[in-house]
């Protein structure tokens, strides 16, 4: 009659086999289901642990440098004045309107006459890297007017001098039938706000 | 009485080549005993740890959110900053592109010779800027031009009463005055007049220059 070799064990070892098969088993059930999670969890909670951390960190570096920021933006500010001064904002929804308005008093200085405005398509300026959301563009402003070359070499000089962002984008003095008067023809170019990037 | 010394062996086969004095049999038992031990100090290790990390983890948290408002003040003013440097440069640009012009032409009038006449003078207008990409029209415009210089040039009409005046003026526009302002002029055409202006005075050349000027570089 054949028997299992567990049969023929003495009823010591027997026990002892079947305890040590038991605690193995409870040992490898404990490693699956909670030690391997554990370690899972673990890994899962230090990472999101550095990330809050470094989080913090940025947080703390981004506080403290406060004053620095609040002087970098008073400093701006300041430097952007002159040109925020200067932008040519529209006057009842004309920018020749507005440009009439600022140099209509330099024109008449210089004996400038006949004067007439007329509103051109903004150009686009190069991009800055990065790209601002508000774009600035140049709005040029057509003014024909009639008068001597001195005089309109003298409102373009006032027009220099009084405003230092206005440019010169083109002109045309020529000749007319009266010798002593210039028909004259500027473009001048005022910063102004253009489209948003985004 | 002489008898026979009484032994008496209790050790199988198996054990009598083991070095071990305590039997498989108690050791196996042990040994799993202590491998469950070992795994449970483990898992409690780990989860002293986890409960460590996340306790620490609440508290960045809480940190996190104590500060979130002064944060996203300070975020925002930083963002603000970004914005305005960015439009400060794009602005600093168009200051660079900026040229003057009055003293140029004001010495221009001063240098004209007695026997010349003006009869135009032109600054012409920029060519239109190409946004759109002539490969495929279908995409939308760029948001800047891709070029930062903008060519000018000035082209001087008049007459004169002999050529020589034309090369004297030519020739001075070639002065200090003009200096970093004007290129070297080119005479793109040279005639005489048919008719003299008024009846018997001699006929005038009537003459058309152009001058390469300074350039508009939209860059900071």
């Amino acid at each position: 009659m054949s028997s299992s070799p567990f049969q023929n064990m003495a009823p010591n070892a027997r026990r002892s086999f079947l305890v040590t098969f038991v605690l193995g088993a409870v040992a490898a059930c404990f490693y699956m289901f909670a030690v391997q999670p554990a370690e899972e969890m673990l890994t899962k909670a230090q990472k999101e642990y550095e990330m809050e951390e470094s989080r913090l960190r940025v947080v703390n570096a981004n506080l403290k440098g406060a004053p620095k920021n609040k002087a970098r933006l008073e400093q701006l500010a300041a430097d952007l004045k002159p040109f925020r001064d200067e932008m040519l904002e529209p006057l009842l929804g004309s920018y020749a309107m507005r440009a009439k308005s600022e140099l209509e008093a330099l024109a008449f200085g210089a004996g400038l006459s006949g004067l007439d405005y007329e509103e051109l398509p903004p150009r686009a300026l190069p991009l800055p890297r990065p790209m601002p959301v508000q774009l600035h563009a140049r709005r040029p402003v057509r003014i024909t007017a009639h008068g001597s070359y001195m005089g309109a070499i003298s409102f373009l000089m006032r027009v220099e001098k009084e405003h230092p962002l206005v440019a010169l984008q083109s002109l045309a003095i020529s000749t007319t039938t009266d010798p002593d008067v210039q028909q004259i023809s500027m473009v001048f170019e005022w910063p102004t706000k253009g489209r948003k990037s985004k | 009485m002489n008898t026979d010394p009484f032994h008496l062996n209790l050790l199988s086969e198996a054990e009598k080549m083991s070095s071990s004095p305590i039997r498989l049999r108690i050791m196996m038992p042990i040994l799993a005993l202590l491998a469950v031990a070992g795994i449970a100090i483990w898992w409690g290790t780990l989860t002293t740890q986890l409960l460590m990390t996340r306790a620490k983890c609440s508290s960045v948290r809480e940190e996190l959110a104590a500060k979130k408002s002064d944060h996203d003040a300070i975020v925002g003013s930083m963002n603000l900053a970004n914005e305005e440097a960015a439009q400060l440069q794009q602005l600093e640009m168009y200051r660079a592109g900026c040229v003057r012009w009055g003293e140029t032409f004001a010495a221009m009038a001063e240098s004209l010779p007695v026997k010349m006449q003006l009869v135009r003078l032109e600054m012409p207008e920029p060519p239109p800027q190409v946004l759109h990409d002539p490969k495929n029209p279908k995409k939308p415009p760029l948001l800047g031009p891709t070029n930062d210089t903008e060519q000018v040039s000035l082209v001087i009409t008049g007459r004169a009463a002999r050529d020589t005046t034309v090369v004297a003026f030519m020739e001075s526009l070639d002065g200090a005055a003009f200096t970093n302002r004007l290129g070297r002029a080119a005479v793109r055409s040279v005639q005489q007049e048919s008719q003299p202006a008024k009846r018997g005075e001699q006929r005038l050349l009537a003459f058309e220059l152009e001058c390469s000027a300074i350039g508009r570089r939209f860059a900071k």
